[in-house]
This record gives structure tokens, C-alpha cells and sequence, in this order.
């Protein structure tokens, strides 16, 4: 096939030259997708790279965690309905949950979504999110304007986010919850939210659940502890997994050797390898581990550090 | 005039005729012969044109090309610098100059000898988004763009 754009790109979208894209061909792409899908996963995270900017990381760095992009392409195409995201800081969770429920609200008409944060101010950060996915091929199918608290879309979708208390899980029941930092949410809100999905139009109920584990014995640990019980689905990245590609750095010198073991040179991922050697120097032991390798909750702050409930209750 | 000669020269008139709009009954009666010498002498012609086609010499005809659009070009600029100033006819001959240059450029750039450098990226609406491969390609447009901070995407 003759490319339509065989041409020096370079000078074509140089920004002294005329360089235009025309916005109605994205309009026009945008809706085929509305009405016929996305062929693949593959096709998929094109899509989110071209329109957003977001290289969604997808290799497999190590050998017992999912890259985020696997997730995420899971979760859209209805793979997995109930699933955890246990992640590291800073490891994209709340953006790759507020991008599934663009996603979702956009390609699939009637798709109602509920979020709940651990906090307000963590429910606030997956609305600045979605707003950043507001562009303009996407701008005309939001009815009015999209509001902290509740955003309409023409194919009858909507996005409503909630504020911490008992009060804002009660009311309608939409197909999708996602829950973002469950470690930093009260135990009854998060049990009272479990009951809000419901499936309609097509679209099977799903729960979401994003964290990190920092606490011992705390909510996530709960969460993963239970989740074969309850029949969530597993998905667990750590830094390495969102690292960006090590290129050139000498492994037998570096600070992040014992726990990266050289392979962050396979990593396609955003977080900055300066940033991770830099945070990994300022906590403790402990706290990277928990928060950043997602190994095991700290126990910092315990008074029995060594307390183990398989040992030490009968 | 070789037989052969004068048969080919035969081919082609009844080619002209035919292409000038004459039927094959009146070229036959024309020619006073049947109208199957005629269909015989259209064959002849085409394979004639195939012949002459595949003989070409391709670097001879560039090179002989180039060599007018020289000659033209270098015969315009010299009656320029000898024309009276202000003239009309001065005006005409760098016209002329320009003309063949712009040409060869044209042509060098046809074949390849000069790379034309795009002032302008077209998309064409109506892209038939349903072919997977036009989407691909459309996405990894997208991306090659914003890679090379272009920020008019519309996007």
C-alpha cells in the first residue's frame, strides 16, 4: 500500500512549513472506534499513544508482575471484571483507572462509572486526570460541561465522582466502581461500595481496586489476601515494571543492583531511573520494599514488628 | 523504401485513420483492400508501438531533454545580457530562462536526481478508516508527529 504520507516529515511538520492535521479526521477515527471497536489490544494502545501521549508500558520486566498495559487492555475489552492493581508510588494506578473509565464512558455507549477515592483529595486526582483526556476530538461528546462531581456523556454514559463517606455509595447502581488507595479508605466505606455495581446494557458489573500496600494488616493487605476468595484477579506492577528503559548506566555500580538485577534494561516504562536511585536513598528498607517493590506491607509503626498472625494466633 | 519499411509506414497511416475517426469499412475502401487487411494492419501498428516502447533509451531521452532545456536556458540568459535595457523583449527572454529552468528542475526531480521536499502535509478527508492498515498507518502518524513536537494536530 502507497503510504499517504511518504514524504520528509521533518520538513512538512517543521513549524515554519504549513504542517495542519486535519481535525476532522480525528473526529472521523474517533468514531469508528465508537461504533466498531478496537481490533486488538495492540490497536488499543496505538490509539491512547497517538491521541494522549501515554506510552502505557507493556514489557514484561519482571517475571511475576503484569505490566500496566496488560491491565488495561484486560479491563477495556471485558476480559477481567473484578480485579486489584497493586502498584507501586507513582506507578500510574489512578491514571491508568481514570483512562479506563475515559475509555470505557466514550466506547461504550450506556457504561455508568462511580469512583471513590481513599480520600477526596485521591477521588480529586482521578477528575484532573479524566479532564486531561478531554481533548477535542473527545469534547463533543460530553453533554454540558464535565464537573467534579458528575460528568455526562451524549451515549448515555457517566462518570460520578464520590466523596469519602457512607452517604455518596448509597443511591443508582452503575456498571463499573473503581477504587483508588483502598489502604487509605475506611473498612465499612469500602465494604458499603462493594455493593454498588450492577450490570445493565450489556455491560457486566465490574469492581477496580488500585493501591499500594503500605500498611501491615491494613485494607489492600485484606484485599489481596482474600482475592482468590472473592474472585478478583491480580494485577501487580512495581518501579521496575514503570521504569524507563536503562540504557548506558553500569550495572555493578548502580544503587538499584540488588533489587533490579539488570532488568530494568528491558523496561519501556516513564519513571526515571535518577528518580528511582534518588527515592530509593531517602526511605528505609521497609518502606521501599512495601511501596515501591510491592514485596510486603511495612511494618513500621507497629509495636511488635515480628508479629506474624499465622504464628502468633491460635 | 524497403518492403518492410513500407509495410510499417502502411500500419501506422491506417492507425492515424482510425485514430482521426474513420471506421474500418472506409479505410478498407480506402485502401481497396478487405477490412480483415485492415484489422491485420491496427495489429501490426500496436505490436509496432510495443517494439518502439520497449527500444527506448531512457537515459537518452532524459539526457537529450536536458541538453534542450540547457541550451534554451542558456540562449535566453545570453540574448537577455544583450538587449537593450527595459525592453519588453529583455523581460520575455529571462521569462523564457525561467520557464526552462523550472522546468528542469521539474524534471529533475521527476526522475529522482533532486529530492522535492514537501511545503505542506495533506491529509486527504474521508480516509477509509474501515481498512486496519489506513488506521495503523494513521496512528503512527499521530505519534510521529507529536514525537517531533508538532503541536497542530488538532488532537
Amino acid at each position: 500500500m502507497k503510504k499517504i504520507w511518504d514524504c520528509d516529515f521533518k520538513m512538512a511538520m517543521s513549524p515554519s512549513s504549513h504542517g495542519r492535521m486535519d481535525v476532522r479526521e480525528n473526529l472521523r477515527l474517533v468514531e469508528h472506534y465508537r461504533s466498531h471497536g478496537f481490533k486488538d489490544p495492540e490497536e488499543l494502545l496505538e490509539f491512547i499513544e497517538a491521541f494522549w501521549g501515554l506510552r502505557i508500558p507493556r514489557a514484561k520486566v519482571c517475571p511475576d508482575h503484569t505490566p500496566p498495559a496488560e491491565y488495561l487492555a484486560a479491563a477495556f475489552l471485558e476480559e477481567v471484571q473484578d480485579c486489584v492493581c497493586w502498584a507501586n508510588r507513582s506507578g500510574g494506578k489512578t491514571l491508568n483507572g481514570a483512562l479506563l473509565t475515559w475509555l470505557d464512558s466514550v466506547f461504550k455507549a450506556g457504561c455508568e462509572t462511580k469512583i471513590l477515592g481513599g480520600s477526596g483529595e485521591q477521588s480529586l486526582r482521578m477528575y484532573e486526570h479524566i479532564k486531561g483526556f478531554l481533548t477535542p476530538p473527545f469534547q463533543h461528546l460530553v453533554e454540558g460541561e464535565a464537573l467534579r462531581t458528575r460528568t455526562h456523556l451524549v451515549n448515555g454514559s457517566n462518570i460520578q465522582i464520590l466523596t469519602a463517606s457512607s452517604k455518596s455509595v448509597r443511591g443508582p447502581h452503575p456498571q463499573k466502581l473503581k477504587l483508588d488507595e483502598v489502604d487509605e479508605m475506611a473498612p465499612e466505606l469500602y465494604e458499603a461500595a462493594l455493593l454498588i455495581p450492577k450490570s445493565a446494557k450489556g455491560i457486566r458489573a465490574s469492581v477496580q481496586i488500585y493501591s499500594t500496600m503500605h500498611k501491615a494488616y491494613g485494607l489492600m493487605n485484606r484485599v489481596i489476601t482474600e482475592a482468590a476468595e472473592s474472585g478478583y484477579r491480580i494485577y501487580k506492577w512495581c518501579i521496575f515494571c514503570v521504569m524507563e528503559k536503562c540504557i548506558g548506566r553500569d550495572c555493578d555500580t548502580c544503587e538499584l543492583w540488588e533489587d533490579c538485577e539488570g532488568r530494568a534494561r528491558q523496561a519501556d516504562g516513564f519513571y526515571p531511573v535518577e528518580d528511582a536511585i534518588s527515592a530509593k536513598r531517602k526511605v528505609s528498607r521497609e518502606t521501599w520494599e512495601s511501596e515501591m517493590l510491592c514485596r510486603m506491607p511495612s511494618q513500621e509503626g507497629l509495636i511488635y514488628k515480628e508479629f506474624d498472625l499465622s504464628i502468633h494466633v491460635i | 523504401m524497403s518492403k518492410r519499411d513500407e509495410m510499417e509506414e502502411r500500419c501506422l497511416e491506417v492507425k492515424e485513420l482510425q485514430v482521426l475517426g474513420m471506421k474500418v469499412p472506409q479505410i478498407a475502401l480506402m485502401y481497396s483492400v478487405t477490412e480483415r487487411s485492415i484489422w491485420n494492419y491496427l495489429r501490426r501498428a500496436r505490436e509496432l508501438f510495443s517494439r518502439t516502447a520497449r527500444n527506448l533509451n531512457h537515459d537518452e531521452i532524459l539526457g537529450e531533454t536536458v541538453k534542450i532545456l540547457e541550451r534554451i536556458r542558456t540562449k535566453a540568459m545570453r540574448h537577455f545580457h544583450l538587449c537593450e535595457e527595459n525592453t519588453a523583449v529583455k523581460v520575455g527572454y529571462l521569462n523564457t530562462a525561467l520557464k526552462a529552468t523550472e522546468k528542469l528542475v521539474q524534471l529533475y526531480q521527476e526522475v529522482g536526481v533532486l529530492v522535492k521536499v514537501p511545503e505542506r502535509l495533506a491529509v486527504e478527508e474521508g480516509l477509509p478508516f474501515e481498512d486496519p492498515e489506513i488506521r495503523k498507518e494513521y496512528l503512527a502518524l499521530l505519534k510521529k508527529a507529536r514525537a517531533k513536537g508538532e503541536k497542530n494536530l488538532g488532537l
